[in-house]
């Protein structure tokens, strides 16, 4: 059973409990009576004071004045902060993202742009949109996935357990032991020790102008005019898609304690031509070998 | 007197009576209880009513954070507590609606530890993010984050022991 099996399961049977009718009675009762003059305070004010957020001026704090009171607190907060900070180091235990695509370090080489040659799909589908429950194919929507190879290792003392979370719904996850194309890919990935995903599946419709471009582009695969455009069509709109998704890593440590680290694909602005430079030098190809170019289209920066 | 009139609290109770009802049922165990709690929250945010009407945006969130502290209240004071899950789940839901594997679930959360079920339940039905849950409960969102995580891991663990009787 996965997780999103358990939430809907327990949302089934919880979304069955209602409050019951003498419940409410019992409210709508001591709200009439109060607001019929009963003399008595509805909630005691000790009890309503829990709920309320800072919004007054607090009291003196124990015969110091209360600027003395902040005073002392932030001195202690200073000093547990830098405590805080020492943790990991007293411990022993931290964490470092090596990221990979195809053996080459991404942020390993600090402002290092990915080339094209290091990054291409390795899985590769496309349909029209098809609804199981009404038997209708809309012809209006392709749906496109699109399988990347890339390693998103954790290197540290101590991990117990990884969490990778991904911002964007049309980008996920596929865990590392499983073939891209029988994956369960999702936009949250728990892994034990070191273990990392290796790739990430872009999903996404096309629809509009961009559906009248992949038609142009599949009718040149057709006709035998190769399959140029339908790569820099996909290639760019793969890149779209990739753009400002953050990948946040969380890591658990041996004892209990947790860090996290955000990195999000950013594109340079000139990333279309580039894509279709590179696929005219048949840079781009399926297979990702033929031919190399030095040109570099994104980066992933640590938040 | 409070500005919030009877109109504003039956659209509240409307609203999210149920939601303020489950939370509660989830998190004390008791139906007794979790209707104590409901009546506790909706009086009491009834009674806030003159105060910082900005702080009460998202009404819902605001609810189940007075529910919170109700339901602490309610543990303080009462030890009346120990509902087996899978009685309690086939006590409270309407059994037409439920099969075998809900209930499987549904014990399996409520076997959990108190803060690791409130913070399962938040994020399943309400679908709140850590940083909200951690503003319902009063803790760090890094606190709510690693509780997710290992209740996440626990349940797995539980649902797989149901599982095996």
């Amino acid at each position: 059973m996965d997780s999103r099996e358990i939430r809907a399961r327990y949302v089934n049977i919880v979304g069955s409990i209602h409050v019951p009718g003498e419940a409410v009675n019992r409210v709508r009762d001591a709200v009439a009576r109060h607001e019929s003059g009963a003399t008595e305070p509805l909630v005691p004010q000790s009890r309503l004071s829990r709920m309320l957020e800072r919004t007054s001026p607090r009291h003196n704090v124990g015969g110091f004045s209360r600027w003395a009171a902040a005073a002392v607190i932030a001195v202690c907060a200073a000093g547990l902060l830098v405590f805080a900070q020492m943790l990991p180091w007293l411990s022993g235990y931290s964490f470092d993202v090596a990221v990979y695509a195809q053996g080459v370090s991404i942020t390993n080489e600090e402002g290092s742009l990915v080339r094209l040659n290091q990054f291409y799909p390795i899985q590769s589908s496309a349909g029209y949109v098809y609804d199981a429950e009404t038997d209708v194919t809309d012809f209006t929507h392709v749906s496109v996935s699109r399988t990347y190879h890339i390693d998103l290792s954790v290197q540290g003392l101590g991990v117990r357990s990884v969490t990778y979370r991904s911002s964007n719904p049309s980008v996920l996850l596929c865990p590392e032991d499983l073939d891209p194309q029988d994956a369960q890919a999702s936009t949250e990935l728990t892994t034990s020790g070191n273990a990392a995903p290796q790739a990430i599946q872009l999903s996404y419709v096309l629809s509009g102008d961009v559906l009248d471009k992949y038609r142009s582009a599949l009718g040149d695969v057709e006709e035998g005019n190769g399959s140029g455009s339908m790569e820099v069509l996909l290639a760019q709109t793969d890149a779209k898609t990739l753009e400002g998704t953050s990948i946040e890593v969380s890591v658990e440590f041996a004892d209990g304690s947790t860090r996290t680290r955000s990195y999000r694909f950013e594109l340079i602005d000139s990333y279309e031509q580039i894509i279709q430079d590179a696929v005219a030098q048949h840079a781009f190809g399926q297979s990702g070998q033929s031919g190399m170019t030095h040109t570099g289209y994104f980066r992933l920066v640590e938040e | 007197m409070s500005c919030r009139s009877a109109d504003d609290l039956e659209r509240a109770m409307q609203d999210h009576g149920d939601a303020v009802f489950r939370f509660a049922l989830i998190a004390v165990h008791s139906t007794e209880d979790a209707e104590d709690v409901f009546q506790n929250t909706f009086l009491r945010w009834f009674a806030l009513g003159h105060i910082d009407p900005a702080a009460f945006r998202d009404l819902r969130k605001e609810l189940l954070r007075i529910a919170a502290v109700c339901c602490e209240d309610i543990a303080r004071s009462n030890a009346r507590h120990a509902t087996v899950p899978l009685e309690f789940a086939r006590d409270i839901a309407s059994p037409e609606s439920i099969d075998g594997d809900d209930l499987l679930v549904f014990a399996a959360i409520n076997k959990l530890p108190k803060a690791m079920r409130i913070a399962v339940h938040l994020a399943y039905v309400e679908r709140y993010s850590p940083t909200e849950i951690a503003h319902i409960t009063r803790e760090k969102p890094v606190t709510v984050r690693s509780r997710l995580l290992r209740a996440r891991r626990l349940l797995k663990r539980l649902i797989e022991e149901e599982r095996r009787g």
